[in-house]
């Protein structure tokens, strides 16, 4: 019994020495109220101070997925969700790389965005990558950021022969903390060789949890890869000219630039590598808040008369960019009312005049132009990721029906397609026969009402509602969670919730790296190895054949972002910028892109015509 | 994008729901859930910290009466004034809108969505306007003295406040948020697992890794009473507690130093206290698993500094625990050094997984005849191919024979297991095959093979599960190695066939597999947002052997979390054998989880 008494005190002892977290609330509203004072200043340097010499390299970034990585109510809610559903244990883990800076800050795992501290806002922000000075490896995001104001903390760069003091010495720029005038500009910059490898993105691209499960292995792969054998980096395929591949050598695959414009000089011309890592997401939110833009955001702590943003986040939300307003024809229509006696508008009150409107509308434009961009560089890394093959008739006749098979390509030679968040990623086949008439007579890869493809995630297959799309060709992995019997089952999100009425994210008790997985989770890779490819194969009964011939196959091959049914299953907790579930689908759904296209024809009457 | 619409086809759903079940417990209703709509829904939800201030469609009950109640407001009245604030279009629509017909949805939503907007505003108090109202002077007071320096959501709440206050018949005082806190965490050494606040810097080897060292403690105190009756001899009556104690001790996300103990069991028998013995202490502070494991590429990145190497093979070395074919060819502690390889590549698949394996010393064999002459070499392998998993095991185990009063235990053992688990329509599958070979039979090792499929399915509307567990034991199949508590190999078929995995009772069902075959059904409902848990269960097993001792029986399980640490647990089962008495279980525990 005594050996009871000490046990059960040192269990207790240990629970009191876990002690209280501390107890955040929503105070950084008012703590930046307190704050006051310039950017610079700031312990976490925003990435608009990093502008004012570094315009070309904020552009790129302020629309690229690091950028986007906090300001996604995808993400917040996702991450909220699961963070709900493991009863709070999985603390940090998610968004620690979504916003180092916020966690650094102890800001709360969930709350709204708008009221986060405008650097943790901002993501993956400048001074996350450019603050590291140690080789963490594998870290999964767990990276300690360098604590300080722009001036007094060094920035890294891949750089070996800067030549920063030069610039200092020669510029009208300023490094003294004690006065506010001229420019500040950071009075050190280390020059880390890490900073070109591969590992460097490895430490955020390669997500180990801590209960042994890998969630993201796009820097596993990539270490087996035929790239990393060929001495090409991420950076390479990633920050060149062309998003996604490697021109063969330096000179060609990077551009070449000044890397600041400082007191009005551009620095001289040398590689310049490319901020904007486009991928599969992309914006779903107003386009007043994202791409950041300090032209466009003030923080609602600083003076409206003195602040650069025209507007504060919950002032853009109520921008009706669809409406019109701020655009010469929607103002013209509302001078008409005024003349008429017509009731207005009732705007709200900080786009009542038309000024603040059409400068509003100005923001706007060069945001959506912007975004523009992204979605073409967006189309060009996933067109270098995903190809289409050879496209083979294997039959078409009245008797045997159509029968053809697709080939489908990893063209990369640097990790799988997809890689990264796998399992929850859409890339799938949509294949369409029509008859001459244009009747219907075979889909797969067709959308729910929803917007889902008709696999065991659709909520109309899972209710019965629609059948389960047997043929559907998708590269999406798969979640699996261990039941209390019956093995796994294919889950939207890996929460064990059938093993225990109170899921906690535990490292494990057994080593979890010799079989690869914990016990109560686990993912089934999807995805297509580098080099290799996969085989579609689409089979229509000649009793399904209408007889109206010839028959046209339209075949399209469909990237997206995440799947609808996943909207479905973390809108519980709430999204951002008050969107609905159906608001946030239907932006996912415009950025589905069709990659590729191709057409079969089938005439049965004169063979050579079937091609 | 091509798009289907939804037909109603009921006669799918009856044949999806039979198909698998064809049993009372597969038709079973779905107890919570089931009116949840495929639709997504149109309704904005606000984040969870400002989800008390903000509108729901679901608790504006009478907003036709809320809107008429607006509409027809008088000049210079605190309704008039807050309608006022609504948008020209809205109200154009509302116009048009009479009593007599349906808000369509996206009206509906319109509406909410307006409110909301209405209920962040900073000029929605006006003293002029809300004095007729029946807000009382405290409220008025704070909109005086506190709101200009109130941050936006805690605006919100007031004016949330205010507009209950003004409109209690129809609008609903602010709502509880319900998002947890984070639980305490036993975190004893460098920075909190998983939690917020700066991250400490570490330190660089001479290797080039840098470690962040941090402890942490978790586990599971478990106090059950419970009683077994096996037919055979006094029933069991018992009062019994577990500790499960892990600590932790991360130096990267990859390496790590863990520690198990088990203080109040020794591995096969249980603190307890029961009527004939009294308490009887088993304390034992010796670890049960004691390991490194890690990655040797970021263990030792000065040698491929690129990283472009193949070096990130990973490792554990010590005491482990061990499981391979989901517990049915070893699930065992040992004393065992690792390798493994993942994301080998090869055509046709996207993810294969190689772990070699060597374990000495105590190893358990044949549920539970420890053999510390044994060696153990296994090569364990994992494929994923486009619609299915493949596990393909081999563990081959090297021991000398010995014989003692008759009885012969050890000898050498070759065991096998091959594993596919896919979907196959609307079900999760997996079917599995494992062998056992040796050059003659002992204590230690049989010869067998056993045949294990198991199917489960999600009803509609629900996240329920309906499962399915059958197999067949051929001669005596035994595991390479499995750990006292784990039983016999049949355990994971379904909770009849599981021990207790607490105190000196075992499983209603027998868990052996010598010649046998059976199967399951089950279904686990889920309610509260699945923290309550119910788990139904039928089960036989038929003795193929001469004894013929055939059996079947029923269970219940109902477990149900408490706050963020506590589990009550509840178990009753019983099975009913054609040669002898009757196996009865019930049990009731309570889990602290930390």
């Amino acid at each position: 019994m005594k050996h009871l008494l000490t046990i059960c005190l040192l269990t207790t002892g240990l629970a009191i020495c876990a002690g209280q977290e501390p107890d955040v609330h929503l105070t950084f509203y008012q703590q930046l109220q307190a704050e006051g004072g310039p950017k610079w200043k700031n312990d976490y340097p925003p990435a608009t101070t990093c502008k004012e010499c570094h315009p070309t390299h904020y552009r790129q970034w302020s629309v690229s997925p690091h950028a986007y990585a906090q300001m996604s109510p995808v993400f917040n809610a996702m991450h909220a969700t699961i963070f709900k559903k493991t009863n709070g244990t999985s603390g940090d883990f998610c968004i620690r790389c979504h916003t180092p800076v916020g966690m650094n800050l102890g800001e709360p795992e969930f709350m709204s965005n708008i009221d986060r501290h405008p650097t943790s806002r901002e993501g993956v922000t400048c001074i996350v990558c450019h603050r590291i000075n140690t080789n963490y490896g594998k870290i999964s995001g767990r990276i300690a950021l360098e604590r300080g104001n722009l001036i007094d903390v060094p920035v890294t760069t891949p750089n070996e022969k800067i030549r920063l003091k030069e610039i200092i010495a020669q510029s009208n720029v300023s490094t003294d903390t004690q006065t506010e005038s001229g420019t500040k500009i950071h009075q050190a910059a280390t020059y880390f060789a890490p900073m070109q490898e591969s590992g460097f993105c490895g430490s955020c691209h390669d997500v180990l949890l801590h209960n042994g499960f890998r969630l993201e292995e796009a820097f596993s792969e990539y270490k087996r890869s035929p790239a990393a054998k060929q001495g090409i980096s991420c950076q390479d395929c990633h920050m060149g000219v062309e998003h996604g591949a490697f021109s063969g050598d330096d000179a060609t695959n990077y551009h070449l630039g000044g890397i600041a414009t400082v007191d009005g000089d551009v620095t001289q011309p040398r590689k310049m590598t490319n901020h904007m890592f486009p991928g599969p997401d992309h914006s779903v939110i107003h386009p007043g808040i994202f791409p950041h833009n300090d032209q466009a955001v003030r923080d609602e702590s600083e003076d409206p008369n003195t602040a650069i943003g025209l507007a504060t986040i919950r002032e853009w939300l109520t921008f009706d960019v669809d409406a019109g307003w701020g655009s010469k024809a929607f103002e013209q229509q509302e001078w008409q009312r005024v003349k008429a006696g017509q009731e207005l508008t009732p705007f709200p009150e900080r786009w009542q005049t038309r000024a603040g409107r059409q400068k509003a509308r100005r923001i706007i434009d060069g945001q959506l132009d912007l975004l523009g961009e992204y979605q073409v560089a967006r189309n060009e890394v996933l067109r270098n990721g995903f190809q289409l093959g050879d496209i083979d008739i294997l039959s078409a006749d009245r008797k045997s029906g159509i029968d053809f098979q697709v080939d489908v390509l990893n063209a990369t030679t640097g990790h799988g397609v997809p890689t990264g968040f796998i399992g929850e990623r859409v890339i799938f086949l949509q294949v369409t026969v029509l008859d001459v008439g244009g009747n219907l007579i075979y889909a797969s890869g067709d959308l729910d009402p929803n917007g889902d493809v008709r696999d065991l995630h659709s909520l109309y297959v899972h209710n019965h509602e629609l059948p389960l799309d047997k043929d559907l060709f998708t590269l999406q992995s798969r979640f699996l969670t261990t039941n209390v019997r019956g093995n796994e089952r294919e889950v939207v999100l890996p929460i064990p919730f059938s093993l225990t009425p109170l899921p906690y994210i535990n490292p494990q008790s057994n080593a979890s790296t010799l079989e690869g997985r914990p016990t109560t989770a686990r993912i089934h890779k999807n995805n297509i190895m580098p080099n290799d490819h996969r085989i579609a194969r689409y089979r229509i009964p000649a009793s399904q054949l209408t007889g109206n011939g010839p028959y046209r196959a339209d075949i399209r091959f469909v990237v997206g972002m995440v799947p609808i049914n996943l909207i479905h299953e973390i809108k519980d907790v709430g999204f951002d910028y008050d969107m609905s579930a159906r608001d946030i689908a239907a932006g996912v759904l415009k950025g589905h892109t069709v990659l590729w296209e191709r057409t079969l024809h089938f005439n049965f009457d004169t063979p050579g015509e079937t091609k | 994008m091509i798009q289907q619409q939804p037909t109603t086809t009921p006669l799918r759903a009856s044949l999806h729901g039979t198909l698998l079940l064809l049993s009372l417990l597969a038709v079973l209703p779905t107890l919570v859930g089931g009116a949840e709509s495929s639709a997504l829904t149109r309704e904005v939800i606000p984040v969870n910290p400002e989800a008390d201030a903000q509108f729901t469609f679901t608790e504006l009950t009478d907003l036709p009466g809320f809107i008429t109640f607006l509409r027809d407001a008088e000049p210079g009245t605190p309704a008039q004034h807050f309608y006022r604030l609504f948008n020209p279009a809205l109200k154009a629509e509302l116009m048009r809108w009479s009593l007599e017909s349906d808000f369509s949805e996206a009206l509906n939503m319109e509406i909410v969505k307006m409110l909301n907007q209405i209920v962040r505003r900073s000029d929605l108090y006006d003293a002029s306007f809300w004095t007729d109202s029946p807000v009382s002077p405290a409220l008025h007071g704070r909109f005086a003295t506190e709101f200009s320096r109130l941050g936006p959501v805690d605006r919100s709440r007031l004016n949330r406040q205010l507009l209950h206050q003004a409109f209690p018949d129809f609008v609903a005082a602010p709502r509880t948020p319900s998002f947890p806190e984070r639980p305490e965490r036993i975190h004893l050494l460098g920075d909190a697992f998983l939690g917020s606040g700066d991250l400490q810097k570490g330190m660089t080897l001479p290797t080039g890794a840098t470690w962040q060292p941090s402890l942490f403690a978790f586990g599971n105190l478990r106090v059950a009473g419970q009683h077994f009756d096996s037919g055979n001899g006094e029933p069991i009556n018992e009062l019994v507690a577990r500790l499960d104690v892990t600590l932790n001790l991360a130096l990267t996300p990859t390496e790590r130093v863990v520690a198990s103990f088990c203080p109040l069991d020794d591995g096969t028998a249980f603190t307890h206290y029961d009527e004939n013995t009294g308490t009887e202490l088993e304390l034992d502070l010796e670890p049960d698993a004691l390991f490194l494991e890690g990655d040797f590429g970021e263990l030792f990145p000065f040698i491929d500094p690129q990283d472009r190497g193949s070096m990130d093979l990973g490792f554990a070395v010590g005491r482990q625990p061990i499981r391979f074919q989901r517990g049915l060819l070893v699930d065992d502690n040992l004393d065992a050094i690792g390798i493994v390889k993942n994301n080998m590549m090869l055509p046709g698949t996207s993810n294969i997984r190689m772990t070699g394996l060597f374990a000495w010393n105590e190893i358990n064999r044949n549920g539970g005849v420890e053999d510390d002459n044994a060696m153990l070499f296994g090569l364990f392998s994992a494929v994923d191919f486009a619609r299915t998993s493949m596990e393909l095991d081999a563990a081959l185990i090297t021991s000398d024979t010995v014989t003692e009063d008759d009885r012969i235990s050890g000898g050498d053992s070759l065991h096998f297991g091959l594993g596919f688990i896919q979907r196959v329509g609307l079900y999760n599958t997996s079917f599995r095959i494992n062998a056992s070979m040796a050059d003659e039979e002992t204590d230690s090792v049989g010869k067998g093979v056993l045949l294990f499929a198991d199917a489960s399915y999600t009803p509609a509307h629900s996240v329920d599960m309906v499962y399915v567990t059958v197999f067949w034991a051929i001669d005596a199949y035994s595991a390479a190695a499995r750990r006292p508590t784990a039983q016999g190999p049949l355990g994971p078929a379904g909770i009849l066939f599981e021990g207790p995995g607490i105190g000196s009772g075992g499983s209603v069902l027998s868990n052996l597999a010598n010649d046998t075959a059976g199967g399951v059904m089950g279904r686990q409902w889920f309610f509260n947002e699945t923290r309550t848990q119910l788990i139904g269960e039928l089960g036989v097993r038929a003795d193929l052997g001469s004894a013929g001792n055939h059996a079947g029986g029923a269970g219940l399980r109902l477990q149900h979390a408490m706050g963020q640490h506590w589990i009550l647990r509840g178990d009753v089962a019983g099975a009913a054998l054609s040669e002898s008495e009757p196996h009865f279980y019930t049990g009731l525990s309570l889990s602290y989880q930390f």
